[in-house]
């Protein structure tokens, strides 16, 4: 919950957030449901998304800037 | 042994009416649940779902097991009304059995059902002693099922109030767990955001239609007659708690606008006759017409084949060869991911090259086809023409 903090105190943060993994879901076409915020500070944030499937999700992490919305792979956490 | 004869009979039933529900294939709700997609409710049951989720008969286990939950739930019934004649018990019961709220949602794999279970098992844990904790930790499981149980607030807290504690225990065996769940939620914002999303659905939708829909649902869950007789012994009964959960539920409905909430009202309408059973009048009769309505619900809701897009889908392609991605064009529900055994994305030109098959839900799009061939039509499915053999 401290990780996400920001999302309920800062309305900027959630929108740009929310608009980010938007844009996400539809630049990698994946379904919004599977994202999980892992870190948010106000530069930046790390989301990892789960394609919720039968047997084993495949799992992938992005770093996204904030307010830029650039965003790049990272490792995904275990 | 009549007992168990009863009790094989009763499976019998839910067993077909969970197959009703199975010829209809897996719904976007539901696969959210058999696949523990963290949204709409909170995890005490979906995850214990998908712990069995790649075993190939997890769909019918589940739906044969909620509707076996619904269906023997006619013993807390029965157990409920002990103390009336074995007649009026048995009307109460094929009520039950007949009611919409049973005929469409048993086996439909849902929460709603289960928190109207959760709600049952409360009323029937209020008529008998029982620990507070044990009714604290029902509770607690209750809302992690599904957020709707908080509707049923004020039944939870008379089952603890006829334990004779303090009013200050019962704060705290109810409140607890409502901040537990609310934790649950701060920490988990996409539940918050699909809140906000589904709030200002139909938002066009009148007062008057929204009466209408829930007055519908209401006459839907109770086969019409439990739910004329239930009410009236709620509001005759002037049981503060039904009342006031009955409100709570009709509120939810008119909001929410989903019809299988209608099974909502079922524990209610059980409760009302128990508070009043003189309500059932010429109850042969009575026992006649709700058969008839209870019929007349399943072959309308049943009646010939549905479509089940995405199982017929995937069962074509599971006649090829095909490997790789799956892509979708158009908007996709979660029984896609149920359905597949392929990893499922939306269309996009530059997944095209792990892509194996892709699925036109409108319109296909333009992309150079060569290599390509069309499996069906409507949908439009195009597989590569090396997995076509």
């Amino acid at each position: 919950m401290w990780t996400q903090r920001l999302l309920y105190l800062d309305s900027g943060i959630r929108h740009q957030v929310q608009e980010a993994l938007e844009v996400t879901a539809e630049e990698e076409g994946l379904l919004l449901s599977g994202f999980s915020i892992r870190s948010l500070t106000h530069a930046q944030f790390t989301v990892q998304h789960r394609a919720h499937a039968r047997g084993k999700d495949a799992l992938r992490c992005f770093d996204i800037q904030l307010p830029s919305l650039t965003r790049t792979t990272c490792s995904v956490s275990s | 042994m009549q007992r168990l004869f009863v009790t094989f009979v009763l499976e019998l039933y839910a067993i077909a009416l969970a197959m009703l529900q199975a010829g209809g294939g897996v719904q976007s709700d539901e696969a959210k649940y058999l696949l523990n997609i963290p949204y709409p409710h909170p995890p005490a049951v979906r995850w214990v779902l998908a712990q069995f989720d790649a075993w190939h008969y997890q769909e019918t286990f589940v739906r044969v097991l909620f509707a076996t939950l619904m269906v023997q739930a006619v013993w807390l019934v029965w157990d409920m009304v002990k103390e009336l004649p074995v007649q009026r018990r048995y009307d109460l019961a094929v009520l039950w059995l007949f009611s919409g709220g049973v005929i469409l949602q048993a086996g439909t794999v849902m929460m709603a059902p289960l928190t109207a279970l959760q709600a049952l098992v409360f009323l029937w844990m209020a008529q008998r002693r029982t620990t507070p904790q044990t009714i604290g930790l029902f509770w607690l499981f209750s809302l992690f099922t599904a957020y709707q149980a908080v509707l049923f607030l004020p039944l939870a807290y008379v089952c603890l109030q006829r334990q004779g504690i303090s009013r200050t225990q019962i704060g705290l065996y109810l409140g607890a767990p409502i901040i537990l769940l609310a934790l649950y939620t701060l920490v988990n914002p996409l539940i918050p955001a699909s809140m906000v999303v589904h709030s200002s659905r139909d938002l066009h939708s009148s007062l008057p239609n929204r009466l209408m829909a829930t007055g519908r649902l209401w006459l839907i869950g109770g086969s019409v007659f439990l739910s004329l007789f239930g009410t009236w012994g709620m509001f005759a009964s002037r049981r503060w708690e039904l009342i006031t959960s009955f409100f709570l539920v009709c509120a939810y409905i008119a909001l929410s606008r989903y019809d299988y909430y209608a099974v909502l009202f079922l524990p209610l309408f059980v409760a009302g006759v128990t508070a009043r059973p003189k309500v059932i009048t010429f109850p042969r009769m009575t026992l006649f017409f709700t058969a008839i309505v209870g019929m007349h619900l399943s072959v309308s809701a049943f009646e010939g084949p549905r479509p089940v897009i995405a199982r017929e889908v995937i069962r074509s392609l599971s006649d090829t060869a095909m490997q790789g991605t799956l892509l979708v064009e158009g908007s996709f529900g979660h029984q896609w991911q149920y359905e597949s055994p392929y990893p499922v994305r939306a269309f996009l030109p530059g997944l095209l090259e792990e892509a194996g098959a892709v699925v036109c839900l409108t319109e296909c799009p333009e992309w150079n086809r060569s290599g390509w061939k069309v499996l069906q039509f409507e949908p439009e499915v195009w597989v590569r023409e090396k997995w076509l053999g």
